[in-house]
């Protein structure tokens, strides 16, 4: 238990502690000693003090005494008294001090034979007084009584007798001299002297019978003679000897106690220096002690603790830098130091058991880098075979789907056009299945990245429900589309994606469907910082039974095995629609009653957008009462809401019958009629044409709505009397502007125009847009350029990169390529490499600005960043549709020439003669508007927005042509300049597009000179084009 | 030693008064006593009165085992009265009626007897006088023995015819001559290199200017004047015409020397006392001194190797008296001589050889000795054992020897008796004069 240190430690410290207290211990002491000696020393000195006063006293005594021998006054003896009680007083405070030494007794005797000599002396003065007293009696009464001769001798009787008598007396008289002699000096001879003549006296007497009486009286004389001579000497001897004896034995012992004192008080003195010496030794001893104590505490504390411990230290230091150790010391020991040394000891053990797995480790991440390396090798090998599987599958199917596309346009016999149109299908159907294999695969992946841009989503359902439109209405299914919920059109979101969503759904409710009507029925929610679109597909199909409803939406699921057999698919559609949903921060859910259809409705988010626009312009049909023609009451409901929403007042009619009855009551209640077209009985054409029959109905605007499959020839429903018309699904757009068209037109009629809105794809001669098509493969080139006649252009190819530079260089400036649509993997030179090498400016000659479309089988999104990345400005997956063709064509021709509009549905600019000669043809004074207004298919209405826009936006580029001088900041004038180029080129402002041309050439020469003389004309021109231009007006 | 009162020195001398009353009621009983005794026939010796015996003396003779055992023998009350030997003196002589008996030394005797105190002693009353050896008889022990100066016993024993004290035998003698003995000085040989009895050791030693500061002289004019002139005179500082009748002109001399040495503090202390003289020696404040052989064997006792002098020059001889005071009478007298005759007969002679002291009839008290006693006390023979005194404790031990050798030797050498002398008062004087000087 003493091994510990903790123990050791607390051994040693108690070891300090007991010392310390034990000096404290020891001062006290001698603090205690100290002062009692200082005591005892001052005690001496008052006895000493006290010593000499009570000798002095004594010598008093022995004085008065003396004065008392000689003087006899009563004085000296009330001194004496005084004296001796003053004595006594000063014996009893001298007989309280005694110590506790051994001369305690001897003092203690001492002062008590000094106490019996003042006694003997005190009581024998008393006795002198006394004695004394009685000597002076004696003698008066020897002196007056008793010596005088008559009272000694009697009266002398005969004549002998005289004489005797006369001798006595002369004896008694000598005897009386002696005694007085005696009295002055008490010696003998006196005293023989008295008695000689006394006894002669005596004898005298005794001769002489009658001196009887004499005789007696010499005899009591010589009796008190003899008493008087005792007392003298007895007193005499008491003083002389007696008591002179005792006070000097009272003095004597008097000085010795004053000596003993004196020494004791030497001795104390002594003993004060001896314990002060000791105290210092002492103090010294335990100083020595204690400091070597702690020495050696501290000794064994280094030794035994604090070198140990550094030592371990050291140790602990070198095994965390994990350096060798040799040994580790202490490691036998019972203590801390031991327990740490054989921590150590483990430590360093494990230190070496951890660069062994570490060096394992080290291995293994080796291992692990390697299969990483290989995984991610793999994982790009598995990205690179959905590529090119996907190009390698979409190649040929571009190549199928394109021949099929252009096959089925060539003429046919009605076989060759059946087996031509299912090849098609299947085809279609292929590549449905294809591009949900490769959706699924990324959305497994976690690479499928959505594409955020603006879109009008109104324009986006309206187009969906378009195209398909004509697979519902080929089956006689009516496909209506509810979007009075929507009043904001642009949002942020990807469109690509939720047609897709759309497609599924309503390609699902299309084929699920053999009758009935299929209801889209769009709302979105304004949130905060969202929107919040919800879309319902109703059905009337064949209905999900309620146990499969929970696993519709897992991969490969379909409600039915059975009808995947029966109507196809890959059972994918939903899984992947789920999961897009879900990426759009959605959710999708579907309710169904078997046999009588389904409801599948979804919600996604949509960020909003900053370009907020209402969807529909507001119209006022307060005073526009319409009616409504149409046996499907879902679409009558759509209808009616949506012109009710515009303030119109409806009826409705189920059939044609209906809608004459109400007209023949009176035509006048109504101001528009919209027709359907297919009605049971009497379709639309028949009402239009009974109705315009009546002149009563003169005032009334028709408008019918065929199928998106009836094709007729454009002239057809206007020469019928119809006002306007626009293909079923009605969209709010449509039906807006086919009644604005009839409306605002009301010569309409007479002029025999009709407004489509028909989406259907109309060949256009001329085009003076010029589009080269770079592919290495003839098919699709074949493909490609077949599409684009089809749409009006005029397109080259080039087989390569390399070909399509020199084809672009080739190109004279007044006749430009406005678009390339660009294969990516090429020999030669791809198209990645191609777009950087335009992109760059390298190449002279060239409008390195040109825009760049994409056209590639590679369908995933990382293909399409890199086609971005490489400098491209957008991107088309093979199969290429046409319709996506001329979208994409339309869009950035348009964005070319800084036409923002982003209307993408409009196909070509039909030329519409009559409404063409009605224009007046302005001189090209500052803008075309007959050119224009051709541009936008005579819609005027756009051109004034378009105008609109322009004023708008042009403000700032010749804002910052004006002033980007001193030194002239050629990009921004190059860039203002071009994009006031394009917004001239909208409205066809031929001198500004001019001036614009000019200044361009100059900043490319840096001509500086003529770049302000430009600039002057430019302004010039501006400012004379906005007069010019009509008012903005306010839709 | 320790049992006697701390002072022998004289207190008080006014109790005239008081005793004289006490007698009176003492008297009273002492009467009705006589009376119970005649009517029982006692034998005659130690009649059995109930009389109150009177004494007054020192403390060497009125020791309390000796009252205890003479009120046993006696059937008498005995009242002791012990005071220093000058007041002892002064009452006696003063007021013979205060006591019946009277014990000092013979140097009393001339006053007492002159002042009529005490009256004479019937020899034929003593039954052992016969016993008595001629010491106070003839002077002397031996026929070759020194007679010493002053007041030598024998010279006052007889009362003559015309009255006087004198040598000539007569019918009547004014003292009974009992306790005796001579003293000396002594040295503690530690210090002092044991002298040679009779040879080497001399009063001179006492002036010896060696011992100077360490000399004790008894404080009594008397007895100390003596020493003081032995030793004067064994210097030869001084010669006396008669050491035992000093002249006032010798004693102006003598003190002129002693005044020179008392001033040189050649004189450490005067003590008054036996035991003071003990403590004198015992606290080595004196290193000789006047001494009476009682102090001598207690510091023989206390293991302080004193030795008592035996001096060439002879020793100075004091003799025990025993008076009968002049107004005892009837019974009193009667108790008186039934006293003095128990002192005689054997047993206090005995008690007190073993304090040093002598009787007068040695013969009859060697009876109540041992041999090994009686040699070493009385014959100068080493002690065959070790001897014990009264006390009870050892204060011989074995093979020890007197000093001064036997009774008859030492007696026969006294070179002075104690004496009061002619020129006793001016001595007074002159000793006061010493002493304080």
């Amino acid at each position: 238990m003493f091994r510990t240190l903790q123990t050791q430690i607390i051994i040693v410290l108690s070891c300090l502690i007991l010392i310390w207290v034990f000096e404290i211990f020891l001062s006290y002491s001698h603090q205690e000693l100290l002062a009692k000696n200082q005591l005892l020393i001052q005690s001496s000195a008052s006895e000493l003090e006290l010593i000499y006063k009570f000798e002095r006293d004594v010598i008093d005594l022995q004085r008065h005494v003396l004065i008392y021998k000689n003087t006899e006054t009563g004085a000296s003896a009330d001194h004496f008294k005084k004296n001796i009680t003053s004595i006594n007083d000063k014996l009893e405070r001298l007989r309280a001090f005694n110590d506790d030494n051994n001369e305690t007794t001897n003092y203690i005797d001492i002062i008590e034979r000094v106490s019996n000599h003042l006694n003997d002396y005190n009581s024998n003065f008393q006795s002198v007084i006394q004695g004394k007293k009685r000597r002076d009696s004696i003698f008066k009464q020897l002196i007056i009584d008793t010596l005088p001769e008559n009272k000694i001798n009697p009266v002398p009787q005969k004549k002998n007798d005289g004489s005797i008598i006369e001798n006595i007396n002369s004896l008694t008289k000598s005897a009386k001299i002696s005694l007085l002699q005696y009295s002055i000096s008490p010696h003998y001879e006196h005293i023989e002297s008295f008695n000689i003549h006394i006894s002669d006296a005596l004898k005298l007497t005794s001769k002489k019978p009658f001196l009887k009486e004499t005789k007696k009286r010499i005899q009591d004389i010589k009796q008190e003679f003899n008493k008087f001579t005792q007392i003298t000497r007895g007193y005499v001897f008491l003083i002389n000897v007696v008591m002179t004896g005792s006070a000097n034995e009272i003095l004597y012992l008097t000085q010795k106690i004053g000596k003993t004192i004196e020494k004791k008080k030497i001795e104390i003195h002594k003993n004060t220096l001896k314990t002060a010496k000791k105290i210092q030794r002492q103090t010294n001893t335990m100083s020595l002690l204690s400091l070597s104590l702690i020495l050696f505490c501290a000794a064994i504390l280094i030794y035994r603790t604090i070198i140990p411990i550094r030592k371990i230290t050291a140790i602990f230091k070198k095994l965390s830098k994990d350096e060798p150790i040799d040994e580790i010391p202490g490691i036998n020991r019972k203590d801390e130091i031991g327990n740490l040394a054989i921590s150590a000891n483990i430590f360093h053990k494990k230190n070496v058991q951890t660069s062994e797995l570490l060096e394992k480790a080290q291995k293994m991440n080796t291992r692990l880098e390697k299969l990483t390396i290989e995984a991610q090798q793999a994982s790009l090998a598995k990205g690179d075979f959905l590529a090119s599987m996907s190009h390698e599958i979409r190649t040929p199917m571009n190549g199928v789907m394109g021949m099929l596309g252009l096959l089925t346009r060539s003429s046919l016999t009605d076989k060759q056009q059946s087996y031509t149109h299912m090849a098609k299908s299947s085809a279609e159907a292929l590549l449905t299945v294809i591009n949900d294999i490769l959706d699924f695969s990324k959305i497994e992946a976690g690479k499928l990245d959505l594409e955020i841009l603006d879109f009008d989503i109104l324009n986006q359902l309206s187009e969906f429900m378009s195209i398909n439109a004509y697979v519902a209405q080929e089956k006689n299914i009516e496909l209506i589309l509810d979007a009075t919920q929507i009043t904001t059109s642009t949002v942020r979101g990807d469109p690509g994606r939720i047609r897709q969503i759309l497609n599924n759904l309503v390609g699902n409710a299309v084929k699920f469907t053999s009758e009935g009507e299929i209801i889209v029925k769009a709302s979105l929610t304004d949130n905060i910082n969202n929107h919040l679109l919800t879309v319902s597909v109703i059905d009337t199909g064949i209905g999900i039974s309620n146990e499969k409803i929970s696993s519709l939406f897992d991969s490969f699921t379909q409600a039915d095995t059975s009808t995947t057999r029966q109507y196809g698919g890959t059972g994918l559609g939903l899984a992947i629609t789920k999961q897009l949903c879900e990426l759009m921060n959605g959710s999708i859910a579907a309710t169904s009653t078997f046999g009588k259809g389904s409801n599948f409705t979804f919600s996604i988010t949509l960020e909003k957008s900053n370009s907020k626009q209402l969807c529909i312009p507001e119209i006022s049909l307060v005073n526009t009462p319409t009616l409504i023609v149409d046996d499907n009451t879902a679409n009558r409901e759509v209808l009616r809401r949506q012109l009710q929403l515009w303030g119109a007042p409806v009826t409705e009619a189920a059939c044609s019958s209906e809608a004459i009855e109400l007209l023949s009551a009176d035509s006048n209640l109504f101001s528009v009629v919209i027709i359907d077209m297919h009605m049971p009985n009497e379709n639309g054409e028949e009402l239009g044409k009974y109705i315009r029959k009546n002149t009563d109905n003169d005032h009334l605007h028709l408008i019918l709505m065929p199928s998106v499959n009836d094709d007729f020839e454009v002239n057809h429903f206007s020469e019928l009397g119809f006002d306007a018309h626009f293909p079923k699904p009605v969209t709010p757009k449509e039906l807006h502007a086919a009644l604005t068209f009839s409306l605002d037109h009301k010569t309409a009629l007479q002029k025999k125009t009709s407004l489509t809105t028909n989406n259907q794809i109309k060949k256009t001669k001329t085009s003076q847009k010029r589009i080269l098509i770079v592919d290495d493969n003839r098919v699709n080139l074949e493909v490609a350029l077949g599409m684009l006649e089809d749409t009006g252009y005029n397109a080259d190819t080039a087989n390569d990169g390399e070909e399509a530079i020199a084809a672009l260089r080739k190109t004279p400036t007044e006749a430009p390529y406005h678009i390339i649509l660009m294969d990516c993997q090429m020999p030669i030179l791809d198209g990645y490499s191609t777009t950087k090498q335009i992109r760059s400016g390298a190449i002279p000659g060239i409008n390195k600005d040109i825009p760049i479309i994409a056209m590639t089988a590679n369908a995933m999104q990382g293909d399409k960043d890199k086609c971005i990345a490489a400098g491209m400005n957008d991107y088309l997956a093979k199969p290429v549709t046409i319709e996506e063709l001329e979208e994409k064509i339309k869009y950035w021709y348009d964005k070319t020439t800084h036409n923002h509009n982003k209307e993408t549905n409009i196909s070509s600019d039909d030329p519409a003669p009559t409404l063409v000669d009605n224009m007046v043809l302005t001189s090209e004074c500052t803008w075309n508007k007959l050119e224009a207004l051709q541009r936008f298919r005579q819609n005027e209405t756009r051109l004034n927005k378009i105008i609109a826009l322009f004023r708008l936006e042009s403000r700032k580029d010749i804002e910052n042509i004006a002033s980007c001088n001193n030194p002239i900041d050629y990009i921004r004038l190059s860039e203002a300049n071009h994009s006031l180029k394009g917004a001239a080129s909208n409205i066809s402002a031929h001198p500004l597009i001019e001036l614009c041309k000019k200044l361009e050439v100059l900043i490319y020469e840096k001509n500086t000179s003529e770049i302000k003389d430009i600039q002057q004309q430019l302004l010039q021109a501006y400012e004379a084009l906005l007069i010019e231009l009509p008012s903005p007006i306010i839709d | 030693m320790k049992k006697q009162p701390p002072s022998d020195t004289p207190s008080t001398i006014d109790s005239t008064t008081v005793d004289l009353h006490k007698r009176k009621t003492l008297e009273g009983i002492a009467t009705l006593g006589a009376g119970v005794g005649l009517s029982i026939k006692a034998p005659y010796v130690f009649a059995r009165t109930k009389t109150k015996l009177r004494v007054l003396g020192t403390h060497v003779t009125l020791q309390e085992e000796l009252r205890q055992r003479a009120m046993e023998d006696l059937g008498i009350e005995i009242e002791y009265e012990a005071k220093g030997s000058a007041s002892v003196l002064q009452k006696a002589s003063m007021q013979p009626g205060s006591f019946d008996l009277y014990e000092q030394w013979s140097n009393s005797m001339r006053v007492l007897w002159g002042s009529g105190a005490i009256q004479p002693i019937e020899k034929k009353r003593i039954h052992h006088w016969s016993e008595i050896n001629s010491l106070t008889k003839t002077g002397q022990l031996t026929p070759n023995a020194k007679i010493g100066a002053g007041d030598a016993p024998n010279k006052l024993l007889h009362i003559q015819d015309n009255g006087q004290l004198g040598e000539a035998h007569s019918d009547t003698i004014s003292f009974l001559p009992y306790v005796h003995n001579v003293d000396s000085f002594g040295y503690n040989t530690k210090v002092i290199p044991k002298g040679k009895p009779y040879e080497t050791e001399s009063w001179g030693w006492l002036l010896n200017k060696k011992y100077s500061g360490k000399v004790g002289i008894v404080n009594a004019p008397s007895i100390g004047l003596f020493d003081l002139a032995l030793s004067a005179q064994a210097n030869g500082f001084v010669t006396f015409d008669d050491i035992g009748q000093i002249t006032k002109r010798e004693l102006d001399t003598l003190f002129n020397l002693l005044i020179d040495f008392k001033k040189s503090g050649h004189f450490s202390g005067f003590w008054t006392s036996v035991p003071e003289s003990i403590e004198f020696m015992a606290s080595n404040r004196v290193i000789i001194e006047s001494m009476f052989s009682p102090a001598v064997s207690a510091l023989n006792g206390q293991n302080i190797p004193v030795a008592y002098a035996a001096p060439k020059e002879g020793y100075r001889g004091w003799h025990g008296v025993m008076c009968l005071s002049s107004e005892t009478q009837g019974k009193e007298k009667d108790a008186a001589y039934d006293y003095m005759n128990w002192w005689l007969s054997g047993w206090p002679g005995a008690f007190i050889a073993r304090q040093g002291y002598y009787i007068s009839n040695p013969q009859r008290s060697k009876a109540h000795l041992d041999s090994a006693e009686w040699d070493y006390w009385y014959q100068g023979k080493p002690a065959a054992k070790a001897l014990k005194g009264t006390d009870g404790n050892i204060s011989v031990q074995q093979g020890e020897v007197r000093r001064g050798g036997s009774y008859t030797t030492r007696l026969s050498n006294v070179a002075v008796w104690n004496t009061v002398m002619n020129t006793y008062d001016y001595s007074l004087q002159k000793w006061y004069e010493f002493i304080s000087a």
